[in-house]
């Protein structure tokens, strides 16, 4: 009884644990943040036929086979077709893209491209054609 | 004693707890009820992102939609209604209510336009494939016949039936029917209570409500014979359509000459026009969808003159040969 009332409420050891669990949650948030912010969590969605085909971090160089039609590379964190084999050449034709939201479309193959959680968004949402 | 660390233990869970929340309400994705999709119907690219507490149900009916109305009013598609319209054996047919709301507007601007569009074009436009691999300018005296068999007033429409005055008429729905189907999209979207998606069907641009944060659509216009993803100019769009026709999407060349897409129903070949692209924006799809077909056909003097004669809520952006742009009426205050 009488310790209790010499600590009071909440003991010194306590305040301790409280603020370690709010330090150790905290950093977890900062380190998400940063992440996120540095961009390294950017991706490219490559879709082939409405079905994923596979996901590639934009902070590694690559290049990257498409279902054998397309071939796209990532180069200093964007994405470009180089080459394909479908007539039109549309999709060799496009910019280069890294900012979300931002895709790169091959129709006659039937292949899409999207950058997701970069940190930079594009100026538009989409394009009218 | 008891109760004190009971009070204790409660006060460090609840700290506890808060720091955990905080933590987990920062980073947790706003988009967590939006879904994007895309799908390939009308030789062309759907895509489609829905904001909403049932959006992949949704997406999920849009697409059906799409596959749908791909089979009602694709000329080309041989399993499709209009196909069989097309290929009748009497002229007088009974149709489905999309294929004639479709037609019913198809009609509406033919006539509007004296038939500078004009939807029985088919018999010209399926001699031009701009599809194929090695695109080529088809057999002048082909083109010269099938010119005789285009004239929308061989076309009448009463209700759900549509009567044919010559045995050759064949109608081509490519200048409205993407327009039919994103405005259906939006009905469809609208009435499941949905506030906020985003359409673009083969560039066709259609929006509901606003964005998830309240700000308004932005939609790039693509800058005309520039790479892919380069654009002109950008737009907001809340709940209206913006809608590009281009000289500059399908295209070839042959002995020197250029040939693209939008074929002049009164020559049968490709329009000779000041313009390389117009863009409308308004809250009718299939009107605007015509629209634009309609002023890159008419040339920008022409299509301000139709403009006025036709009392339109929309708004015309001109892209001249030099890719340099004038609005009409006038660029709305943003």
């Amino acid at each position: 009884m009488n310790a209790a009332k010499r600590k009071g409420l909440i003991g010194k050891s306590d305040i301790i644990l409280i603020l370690v669990l709010l330090l150790a949650s905290l950093s977890i948030f900062a380190v998400h943040t940063i992440m996120s912010s540095q961009g390294s969590s950017a991706l490219c969605r490559i879709t082939v036929n409405g079905e994923l085909y596979g996901t590639y971090e934009l902070g590694r160089d690559q290049t990257i086979d498409i279902d054998h039609t397309n071939v796209c590379t990532i180069r200093d964190g964007k994405v470009k077709m180089i080459s394909a084999n479908c007539p039109d050449q549309i999709c060799v034709d496009s910019i280069a893209v890294s900012r979300n939201g931002e895709s790169i479309v091959c129709l006659p193959n039937r292949i899409v491209i999207t950058i997701v959680g970069a940190g930079e968004s594009a100026e538009y949402d989409t394009i009218a054609s | 004693m008891y109760h004190l660390r009971k009070l204790r233990i409660s006060l460090i869970s609840l700290s506890v707890c808060s720091a955990v929340c905080l933590c987990a309400g920062c980073t947790r994705s706003a988009s967590e009820t939006t879904s994007e999709g895309s799908g390939y119907y009308f030789d062309t690219t759907v895509s489609i992102k829905i904001t909403d507490e049932h959006a992949e149900t949704l997406l999920q009916g849009c697409m059906d939609i799409c596959e749908e109305l791909e089979n009602t009013l694709s000329a080309r598609e041989e399993s499709s209604e209009l196909y069989q319209v097309n290929h009748r054996d009497q002229n007088r047919v009974d149709i489905s209510d999309d294929l004639a709301e479709c037609i019913a507007t198809a009609l509406k601007w033919s006539e509007a336009s004296d038939g500078v569009y004009d939807l029985t074009i088919y018999p010209v436009s399926s001699l031009w494939d701009f599809h194929a691999e090695n695109p080529e300018v088809p057999d002048s005296e082909k083109v010269s016949g099938a010119l005789e068999a285009v004239d929308y007033r061989n076309v009448s429409l009463d209700g759900n039936t549509i009567t044919f005055s010559s045995d050759e008429t064949q109608i081509d729905l490519g200048g409205i029917a993407k327009g039919y189907i994103s405005e259906k999209l939006k009905t469809y979207l609208t009435e499941n209570g949905c506030t906020s998606a985003l359409i673009n069907l083969g560039g066709n641009v259609s929006t509901v409500g606003h964005k998830d944060d309240g700000s308004e659509w932005i939609v790039g216009v693509q800058k005309p014979f520039s790479v892919r993803g380069e654009v002109l100019l950008t737009v907001g769009s809340a709940d209206n359509c913006v809608i590009s026709s281009g000289i500059y999407e399908r295209y070839f060349e042959q002995d020197g000459e250029f040939y693209h897409h939008i074929i002049d129903p009164s020559t049968g070949y490709p329009t000779k026009t000041d313009l390389n692209q117009v863009t409308v924006i308004g809250s009718r799809d299939a009107d605007c969808d015509a629209l634009s077909t309609i002023c890159l056909l008419l040339g920008e003097e022409k299509a301000v003159e139709f403009y006025e004669t036709q009392n339109l809520d929309v708004t015309l952006i001109f892209t001249n040969s030099e890719n340099e742009v004038t609005w009409y009426p006038e660029e709305p205050a943003s």
